[in-house]
């Protein structure tokens, strides 16, 4: 009896392996794409270790929300894969008076939500009222005064002073427009099942598990997306990620770890220029580290290159300011930046209040990878001029509730834009009390009002300037590198178009 | 009463004890850093507007008024919903607990497949070279960690041949069998010596007995004898060994889900523990307590019917 | 299994030492923990570099005439680190099982002892214990105390002594019933005394078995936290840390993870024949 159960299982087994699937026995170098072949239809499948959010689009945090959201909730801009500059979204005119200091959008032909229902002006005001009253974002539509439809197809927007930067903002996953009192639905119905104007409709979503989305028919763009349906698989291990990926299960794997990045080939990863900063924010706030020379010693005692060379290499660049690049607006600082010179660091110490060193904490998100590494090689720095570093690896929440209430001596983080104008980076170091260090904001407010009101290039120029300059003087967050977001795409595609900070959109993508 | 009335005194013991597995919970959620709501409102989210999320939620309320209405829920069959993502938690736990336990059977299946004939081989050729090798390959499966196995297996076996897929859990039922082979078969690695050691000393422990030398001489074929006597009592000793290992492998399933990106209730609950996901977390951990309780009234229950010599006891 | 347990009362290792295959292997089993404890021990004479010497630039190299078994992903010589993380991985194996099945121990004793109602209430708390999720419990503690050994033994301790209470309760209830217990009590021996002398020796064996695979556990429970990032905080050298670290290399630089899980292995090899041995005087 045992003999017969167990040569039934094992029938029923090999059975299971030969027929079930479609991945046939393949070789290890080239991946299979799942969505191929024919003009039109088929399924796009991507990869990622982050959770999703949620469908409320000022409650985004991670990457891969605000990668999601436009394909569904599409802003009235769309950012090119340059990162500097805007393109046609649901409106496919934009104009700018500066008597009024008023923005005039238009809404093209034939943008509807997924229900059939047209894009109207009055679903921009209402979307409008959403994005300013929110909690995360809601702040940088602050420079808005007054929304207006002049008809059904056009909307102003009538700025409280000169302003340059609305278009940028308006291109943003969090600026997506929604249909006028969420079609019917409570607040928290629409977030459950929401509809937009997008290329796609979502057909099933998770937070943790899978996102199914679906082309949405009534898109303005019949050449556009290609792919009947997109399929998001969510695997917090990337090392299994990596495994997905080479298996062919998945044909995109978004923001690839520096750390995993070596276990895919290279000509499957796709680099985008350096747009991401990895700080160590320094507490202004009390001793040791609210004295300028305790600062300067740490400054200078950071082997920049080992950074650079070692965990990050191939990938990394040296920093040069806190201001994360390739955006529109940046500028690099006017003094030099940070040489590593022991000799210079020590001699900073030894002038400072406390030239015999003293013993600090760092704490930084455990579940970054890279991070662990960073830290570890800034222990090892600072201990060499008599510096004591204790490393606390925090789980994410914990870690943010500490770096938010300025809690800790050291933290160590990194961040990067989400659309493409410095604006939206300096909001974050502003939101963030000055990168979690607690400085003094006087200077940097001034600066950062001037650079929103400021018409000229060399305005916006001299603001970011001495922004930048400010920071490395002071040096209470020091920059570590620079890195770009790293992705893996099969082959067998084309159109995929990240913009520095790794955001893009589904429908460009096609076989090819 | 005998049997009936055990199990109705076992479970008028189950509800406060679930009851107070969730308050541990509670409380212990309630002591540890990390703000739920930052999770909700976002990080640029402003301290009022922090307190007001929290107010929405429903936490800046003592614990124990959280507890109770918590509990009252459950009782109606509301088990909440996500912090973050407004799911229903039900709806969450309900999509996972599929794979879970598809995967744990497949542990299962495969430990016992594993572990009974080389247990049997083990016990009748005691102290003998297989009885050695047994032994040996034992420590093996128990000393390596089952994210080591788990990555090794896809290494090895899963991508070079192609036969099983590099994770997921598949679309369809075959495609489900192939994605909890290499799974279970982790887990199995680490179960299976277990029940390998136990067994072994009771089934040579009851080879050794005076009534199976009686059998044997009476002409009992050796097959006749191994099911009537040595499996049955056999049987008593993995159950309740399974049922103690049921922690073990609730546990294992957290690492390997994670392993082999199956979206099952071990990965959802580290999601959920990443996120403060209060009411999740919740969720999972009612879901874990109630199944190791339902495991191990069953096992008792088999046992006290599979061995009568056992005496059904509290 | 009472009459098994009667016979326990003679010592144990006296037992082990008559019989000729058992002695081989708790020699073999002694000598190779011994070999571990002595390369922790004279680890800093052992050790050709700092465990924690960084060298970025030249990570991930193979094994060579300088490394032995080459670089980690920060430039930090393998060799030394696996040999420096016996001084992390032992003390917190044996300290992660020593206290459970102290307090276990105690507590089984008291139970199987007492019975009724102070057993309902250490049964009923091994139940709690058992049905909850220790992910939470670990994550709990972490965050509270901090990555570190504290919280994985406290860990270790809340989780671990049910397995060495419920067993020792076992063999107690087994016990507690026998003539001279009884005796005993009559006679007027005060409880602890009859614990200590009666009971306790009797109950030993079993435990003592139990424990060698109970170390293997603990350490291999050391590289799952480790794992999930509730281990002991970098850059200590620790094996399960090690092993997760060397997880994106493993295809390239495999050693990183599998010379650490060898040393696990190794390791537990030594602990269990040790606790083979046991189990095989005692039949």
């Amino acid at each position: 009896m045992r003999t017969r159960t167990l040569a039934a299982t094992l029938a029923l087994v090999l059975v299971a392996v030969a027929c079930g699937g479609d991945t046939a026995a393949t070789t290890t170098a080239a991946p299979a794409a799942t969505g191929t072949a024919s003009a039109g239809g088929g399924t796009l499948t991507v990869g990622r270790v982050e959770s999703f959010d949620g469908w409320n689009l000022d409650s985004a945090a991670a990457y891969a929300t605000y990668q999601t959201h436009p394909a569904v909730l599409e802003p009235l801009l769309r950012f090119a894969a340059d990162g500097q500059t805007v393109e046609a979204g649901l409106a496919d005119v934009w104009t700018y008076d500066e008597a009024t200091t008023t923005w005039t959008f238009t809404l093209r032909d034939g943008a509807a939500f997924s229900n059939g229902d047209p894009v109207t002006s009055a679903d921009v005001v209402f979307s409008h009222g959403i994005w300013s009253t929110g909690f995360n974002f809601g702040g940088s539509f602050a420079q808005i005064a007054e929304v207006r439809a002049v008809d059904d197809r056009t909307i102003e927007f009538v700025m409280a002073a000169p302003d340059s930067i609305l278009p940028a903002l308006l291109s943003g996953s969090v600026a997506g427009v929604m249909p006028a009192d969420f079609a019917g639905m409570t607040e928290e119905e629409y977030y459950a099942d929401p509809i937009g104007a997008g290329p796609y409709a979502v057909a099933e979503w998770s937070s943790g598990g899978r996102i199914v989305l679906e082309r949405n028919p009534h898109y303005y763009d019949p050449d556009r997306p290609y792919y009947d349906q997109v399929v998001i698989e969510i695997v917090p291990d990337d090392n299994e990620l990596a495994r997905l990926f080479e298996g062919g299960e998945v044909d995109i794997v978004n923001y690839v770890s520096i750390a995993t990045a070596g276990q895919y080939d290279d000509g499957d990863l796709l680099v985008t220029p350096p747009s991401q900063v990895s700080h160590l924010s320094l507490n202004a706030t009390r001793p040791p580290f609210d004295a300028l020379a305790a600062r300067r010693a740490v400054a200078a005692a950071i082997n920049y290159d080992s950074i650079v060379d070692g965990p990050l290499a191939g990938y990394g660049s040296s920093p040069t300011g806190i201001l994360a690049p390739n955006l529109g607006g940046w500028a690099a600082p006017t003094v030099p930046y940070y040489a590593t010179d022991l000799e210079a660091a020590a001699s900073e110490l030894a002038a400072s209040s406390q030239p015999d060193g003293f013993t600090v904490e760092l704490i930084y998100d455990a579940a970054a990878g890279t991070d662990a590494l960073l830290a570890q090689i800034v222990k090892a720095n600072l201990a060499e001029i008599g510096i004591e570093v204790t490393l606390t690896g925090l789980e994410t929440l914990a870690f943010l509730d500490r770096a938010f209430t300025v809690d800790a001596d050291m933290v160590l983080w990194s961040y990067g834009a989400i659309s493409p104008d410095i604006s939206d980076p300096l909001g974050w170091i502003g939101g963030t009390g000055y990168l979690f260090t607690g400085y003094d904001q006087t200077a940097f407010g001034e600066q950062r009002t001037n650079y929103l009101t400021a018409v000229s290039a060399d305005e916006k120029l001299a603001a970011i300037q001495l922004i930048q300059n400010e920071a490395v003087e002071q040096a209470v967050v020091i920059a570590l590198a620079v890195t770009p977001t790293v992705h893996a795409v099969s082959p067998e595609l084309t159109g995929f178009a990240p913009a520095p900070w790794g955001l893009y959109y589904f429908d460009t993508i096609r076989p090819g | 009463m005998g049997r009936f009335g055990f199990v109705l005194r076992r479970l008028s013991h189950t509800l406060p004890m679930l009851l107070g597995i969730v308050l541990v919970v509670f409380l212990l959620l309630h002591v540890t850093p990390g703000d739920p709501a930052r999770n909700v409102a976002g990080l640029r989210a402003s301290e009022q507007e922090l307190d007001q999320v929290r107010a929405d939620l429903g936490i800046d309320e003592p614990v124990y008024v959280q507890y109770a209405s918590y509990v009252a829920g459950v009782l109606h069959g509301d088990l909440g919903y996500s912090y973050k993502s407004k799911e229903p938690v039900a709806g969450m736990i309900g999509k996972r607990i599929e794979v879970t336990v598809w995967l744990l059977g497949a542990a299962l299946l495969m430990t016992a497949v594993i572990g009974l004939p080389l247990a049997i081989v083990a016990a009748r050729r005691n102290d003998r070279l297989a009885d050695h090798i047994i032994r040996v390959a034992c420590l093996f499966g128990l000393s390596m960690p089952a994210f080591w196995v788990g990555a090794m297996l896809l290494l090895l076996v899963a991508l070079p041949t192609g036969w099983f897929p590099a994770g997921g859990f598949g679309d369809d039922t075959a495609a489900h069998i192939r994605s909890v082979i290499l799974p279970g078969l982790t887990l199995a690695i680490g179960m299976a010596p277990v029940l390998i050691r136990s067994l072994r000393t009771n089934i040579s422990n009851t080879l050794d007995q005076d009534y199976v030398a009686t059998a044997r001489s009476i002409g009992l074929a050796e097959r006749h004898i191994m099911r009537r006597f040595v499996l049955r009592n056999a049987a008593s000793s993995s159950i309740t060994l399974v049922a103690f290992e049921i922690g073990f492998l609730l546990f294992g399933a957290v690492v390997v889900e994670s392993t082999f990106a199956l979206p099952g209730v071990g990965q959802g609950l580290v999601l959920s523990a990443r996120g403060r996901d209060l009411p999740a977390i919740q969720g999972y951990t009612l879901l874990f307590a109630v199944a190791v309780v339902v495991v191990n009234l069953i096992a008792d229950v088999i046992t006290a019917i599979v061995d009568p010599r056992v005496e059904i006891t509290t | 299994m009472t009459a098994g347990a009667i016979t326990m009362g003679e010592d144990v290792t006296n037992r082990v030492r008559r019989l000729p295959g058992g002695s081989a292997k708790m020699r073999v089993g002694m000598g190779i923990v011994a070999a571990f404890v002595l390369i922790a021990v004279f680890a800093p004479l052992l050790a050709p570099f700092d465990p924690l010497a960084q060298d970025p630039v030249n990570r991930l190299a193979a094994p060579s005439g300088a490394h032995w078994l080459g670089t980690d992903e920060l430039g930090r010589d393998t060799f030394s680190r696996l040999i420096y993380a016996a001084r992390v991985d032992i003390p917190i194996g044996l300290l992660g099982t020593l206290l459970p099945a102290l307090i276990g121990t105690l507590l089984g004793l008291m139970a199987g002892y007492f019975g009724r109602w102070v057993d309902a209430i250490i049964m009923r708390t091994a139940d709690v214990v058992q049905a909850f999720p220790s992910y939470i419990l670990v994550i709990a503690l972490v965050v509270a105390f901090g990555q570190g050994a504290i919280s994985i033994v406290v860990a270790f301790t809340v989780l671990a002594w049910v397995a060495y209470a419920r067993l020792v309760r076992t063999e107690v209830i087994g016990v507690r019933n026998l003539a001279y217990v009884h005796a005993a009590e009559t006679a007027g021996m005060s409880t602890p005394r009859i614990l200590r002398r009666h009971v306790f020796p009797n109950v030993i064996g079993q435990t003592l078995v139990f424990l060698p695979s109970d170390v293997v556990f603990a350490t291999l429970g050391l590289a799952a936290f480790s794992f999930l990032g509730l281990g002991i905080p970098a850059p200590t050298a620790e094996w399960g840390a090690m092993i997760a670290a060397g997880q994106p290399h493993l295809g390239e630089q495999w050693w990183l993870s599998t010379v650490p899980g060898l040393a696990i292995l190794g390791y537990g090899l030594g602990l269990s024949l040790i606790g083979d041995a046991l189990e095989e005087a005692q039949r």
